[in-house]
Formats: structure tokens, sequence, C-alpha cells
């Protein structure tokens, strides 16, 4: 492996090149990670919760700005057949959470939170319950009392929704979130079922007719409309880029280094007939065994930055994947090969360029 | 049979302002041995270079067995199939094994694996490297460098081999033993050798010797 050879004579360089694209490769992994953690996890709430069509009040930057009535509600009803259940969703700043969520159900609902220790809180009552990630994270028990907003509350059971963001949440009955949210009588969303899933559209252009001071979607579009993930997608997506091209630059700037060095290896294997595309692949072979470590040693360090950030305090609970998909893995290994491609562009144009006799005399 | 013919060959380069070549021409015969001496920067190099197509003539022709080098395709072409080069610095790739640095050029002729490793094998042994085969060229010494340098030009069976100094970095022993070596091989194989070199004792193993001075050839400077 004469590749692997010309990369282990200038270890250090190799490594450092490595690691510059690793670095790259991790912020891109990390980022496109917490993204599509984050819409992931939302569409997934929405589908354990048996949802079809979400409905918020017009204009909301995020349904945590979301203001609808009670009255908007009974109209939602008798369109959607009383197949239609009110959330209120609230955060706190608190201690143990910087973004602490509680999600406030109506009693027909709260069952569909799997209970794993305790009870439901009683309809009416002050007590909540809490995700099992946030019982395990803050020891957390049945009885034990956890801050939230101006009062403290009871726990009373722990439960286990099945994603991450629900999970690293506080819940509570509906009424009981509404006070500590300090919204009484009013809800963020409605989330509505329908019998015929083929009527999607229709229900949504009627609910939209007759409600013009709100926006009903079907699940999959509220989630891909919610402004604020569109705002940290775009802002990730723009840090991925930025870095990639950083990553270009640390890669080239050794590929320059590799060709200037090895300008006379160059001119004696065109000497003995190489073709410039030769040399070129035993180049790229080099550059994309460098890109291509430098992406797993990247996932290995995006690993690290997620579960770094995922145990700091700063961040909100259950915000922040634990794991790094195959999808992700597999797209950041094509990612490294374009790293290695796009890098490798000046360089070649340098070594086709060479003239064989001024390259073996280059000392 | 003229093998080589080199016709009023200039080389100017122009950001030096310097005529490597003013007029040189040379024919060779198939299977001829001929050393070219002269001093430092009388253009010997230039000329190897132009008939190794590793650079091109300002005016003047080469032709090869009739042809002109342009008529053989693309000068990488040419140079894997028709020329095998020898370097005063042996010039072997440091990432790869001697083997590797010998097979290179039927690398470039596409050559499959398994027949490249046999015949670089093959021409190790023959010039006493074989038990060197996989060794880097760094852990060898320079005379087993430059037996590695001739084995390389010898294994695509070129037409031609040219020599720049191939013994100039070599003791006067380990130099002759080398120049015997690249004469047995080209003698058995009819191979026509154009050697630039400084040393009359080499130059005295040639078929013929062709002085050279300020970029043309001045005198025949001995025969067999």
């Amino acid at each position: 492996m004469v590749f692997a050879r010309n990369l282990l004579r200038h270890k250090i360089r190799s490594c450092m090149t490595l690691l510059g694209a690793a670095v790259g490769i991790s912020i891109y992994v990390a980022t496109t990670a917490i993204t599509n953690n984050l819409e992931r996890e939302t569409r997934q709430s929405f589908e354990n919760y048996n949802t079809d069509l979400a409905i918020q009040s017009k204009g909301s930057a995020t349904f945590l700005h979301s203001r609808l009535k009670p009255e908007d509600l009974d109209g939602l009803s008798a369109i959607l057949g009383g197949n239609v259940d009110p959330l209120v969703v609230g955060a706190f700043k608190e201690e143990w959470n910087p973004y602490a969520l509680l999600v406030g159900v109506p009693p027909r609902v709260i069952t569909r939170f799997g209970l794993t220790e305790g009870r439901y809180p009683a309809p009416g009552s002050t007590d909540v319950m809490v995700g099992n990630l946030l019982a395990q994270r803050l020891g957390l028990k049945e009885g034990d009392q956890i801050s939230l907003g101006a009062e403290p509350a009871k726990v009373v059971g722990v439960y286990c929704f099945g994603n991450r963001l629900f999970d690293g949440a506080v819940v509570a009955d509906i009424s009981e979130a509404q006070r500590r949210t300090g919204r009484p009588g009013q809800f963020n969303l409605a989330l509505g079922r329908l019998r015929d899933s083929s009527s999607l559209k229709n229900v949504i252009n009627e609910i939209n007719a007759r409600f013009p001071h709100l926006t009903a979607l079907s699940t999959v579009d509220f989630v891909g409309n919610i402004r604020l993930f569109r705002t940290v997608d775009t802002f990730a997506k723009a840090i991925a880029v930025i870095s990639f091209f950083g990553s270009c630059l640390v890669v080239t700037n050794t590929l320059l280094m590799a060709v200037s060095e090895r300008t006379r290896e160059v001119g004696i294997l065109m000497a003995i007939g190489w073709r410039a595309r030769l040399i070129l692949g035993m180049l790229t072979a080099e550059t994309l065994t460098i890109c291509l470590g430098g992406a797993l040693v990247g996932n290995g360090l995006a690993l690290l930055i997620l579960r770094m950030l995922n145990s700091s305090r700063y961040i909100g609970l259950g915000w922040i994947p634990v794991t790094i998909s195959a999808e992700i893995f597999l797209t950041s290994l094509v990612v490294a090969a374009c790293l290695a491609l796009v890098s490798i562009v000046w360089p070649a144009v340098i070594l086709v360029r060479m003239a064989p006799v001024d390259a073996i005399r280059y000392e | 049979m003229t093998f080589l013919k080199a016709d009023k060959l200039w080389k100017k380069y122009p950001a030096e302002a310097v005529e490597a070549l003013r007029g040189a021409s040379i024919s060779v015969g198939k299977g001829e041995i001929v050393a070219v001496m002269g001093p430092s920067g009388c253009g010997k190099s230039t000329l190897l270079n132009i008939v190794g197509a590793l650079d091109l003539p300002t005016s003047g022709e080469v032709l090869i067995a009739g042809k002109t080098i342009r008529e053989y395709g693309p000068s990488y072409l040419y140079r894997a199939c028709m020329v095998g080069f020898i370097f005063q610095h042996h010039h072997m790739v440091p990432g790869m094994t001697l083997a590797e640095n010998v097979a290179a050029p039927l690398v470039a002729q596409g050559v499959g694996k398994r027949e490249r490793v046999r015949r670089a094998i093959e021409l190790l042994e023959s010039v006493g490297l074989g038990n060197r085969a996989n060794f880097l060229p760094s852990l060898v010494s320079g005379g087993e460098r430059q037996r590695a340098a001739v084995a390389r030009a010898l294994v695509a069976a070129p037409s031609i081999i040219l020599a720049d100094e191939p013994t100039g970095n070599l003791d006067s022993c380990s130099g002759a033993a080398v120049f015997r070596l690249m004469l047995m091989h080209s003698r058995g194989r009819g191979t026509t050798v154009v050697i630039a070199t400084h040393n009359q004792e080499i130059a005295a193993m040639a078929d013929r010797t062709l002085l050279m001075r300020d970029g043309q050839f001045v005198a025949v400077a001995g025969s067999t």
C-alpha cells in the first residue's frame, strides 16, 4: 500500500490533517444530529400522541407563544367530532434545567404517558409527574418535590413517553399547567384526530376558513413549519458549511505541501511513463484515507460533544441526542469524500501542469 | 541501421537566455551503446531529456525507428513504452519498496499486478537484489539503489535507455559494476543506450563516444 506508506512518512502531519478534517466533520455531525433530533423527537411526540393535525394561533413564532381560547376549542370540536385535545406547553427557567418544559394535558389523554412508577396526577390537583429521563437525572421518585416556577410541585409519578424531549419534561393536569404558566383558560395547541385520514386536507381547509385567527396544519407540516426549528436548522447548516470549507483549507494546505515536497517524486513517476491521472489517483487515495479517517474520528468527537452538551446544566434536558444515527454517519462519510475531492482540486491543477523535466530538477 | 536520429536540435531557455543545444545532431544504431561526454552545462542532459520526451526542443526533430516522438502518441505513453531512464541520483520513489519501484513503469503500461511483481522480482534477482525486494530505498546502500534503478529502466523492455551520469554518485568500483550490469542487460536485449558521463572508464566501455561542447557535438572520441 504505497499511499499508506506515504501517509506514514509524515505521521504528525497526516495526524494533524486528519484531525483538521475530523473537527470539521464533528461539527457537521453534531449540528446535524441536534437539528434532526429536534424535528424527529417533536414529530415522534405527535405520533405517540396519535394526532393527525395541530392547530395554533396564527402568526405564533413557536407553539409556546400560541394562544387558543375555550371557544376555539368548542368550534374545533364541532368540526372534528369531539376528537380534539387541548395542550398547554410552558417553559420555565429552573436551576435544574434552563428550559424546563411543563406539559399540561387533559385527564382523558394523560394515560398516553406510560407510567413506570407512582400514579397519574389527579384532575384539578397541583401534582405533577416527571419523565424518566428527568427522574434519572435528578434522582426523583414518587413523593419528591421539584421546583417549577413560583412554587415547587409534588411528584406523584414517573412516566416514559418514548422520546427524549417529553421524557425530560414535567406533565401536569391541564388546569394546573394553565395556572403555573399564568394562562388560565388558555391553551397553546389543539391536537385533532380524524376517523378518515383521507379527509385531512379538507378538514384543514375548513378550519383555516372558519377560524381566520388560527392555523391548522398536518402534524408533519406543523413540525416542518416551526420557525424555531427552521432557524436552528439554517444556523446549523451555516456552521456546517463554514466548518466544511475550513477543513478544506486545512486539507488543501497539506496537499499543497505534499505536492511541493514530492515534486521530484512526481517528476520521476512522469519520467517512467506515469500520466498525471495515475499520480493524481495515488494522491486522491491518500486524501480519501485522511478524510475518511477524519470522518471516523469526527463521529467519535461529535459523540463526545453531544454527550458533553447533554450533560450540561445550561442546555435543556432531552434536546441533545446522545447517539448518532446510521444515516448521519453514512452522510458524514459522503461529506468526507466530498471534502477530499474539493481539497484536491488545487493541488491537482498544480500537478497536471507540472513539467516532468522541471519536476525532476526540483530541489 | 539508424535507430535514434536527432537532427539539428536547438534548445533555448528564454528565462535564462541560455542556448543549451545549438543544432546538435546525432545518429545511434539499434543496440548501439553510445557515451556522450563533455563539460558540465554542455547540453548532455538536455539532449537526453529531449530524446526521452521529458522536454521539448525549441527546434529540430528526434526520430526513433523512423518515427517522430509525436507519432508514438502522448509523451507519457512514449516514455512508458519506448524509454528507460537512469538518473545520476538513483531517483527511487521513497514510499515504494525496491520491487514496487522497479515495477512502476509497468503500472504505466497497465500490466497486471501479479505480472508486475513477477517481472520486478526477476530483474531484481538478476541485478543481485532479490533479497532486497521488499526494502524501502532508504534502507539500502547507494550502489544497491542504482542497481535497482537499472532494473527499473529495463523492466518494461524499452527500445532505448537514456542514462544521465548513472554512476556519478557512486565510487569508481560500484560505478563500474553498475555500468557493466547495465551493459550486460542491454546487450542481451539489443537495447540502444545513450549515456551521458564524465567518466572516461565508463565511456571506454561504450561502443562509441561522442564529445559535446556548447550545445553541439564536436568530435567522435572513439569507437569499437
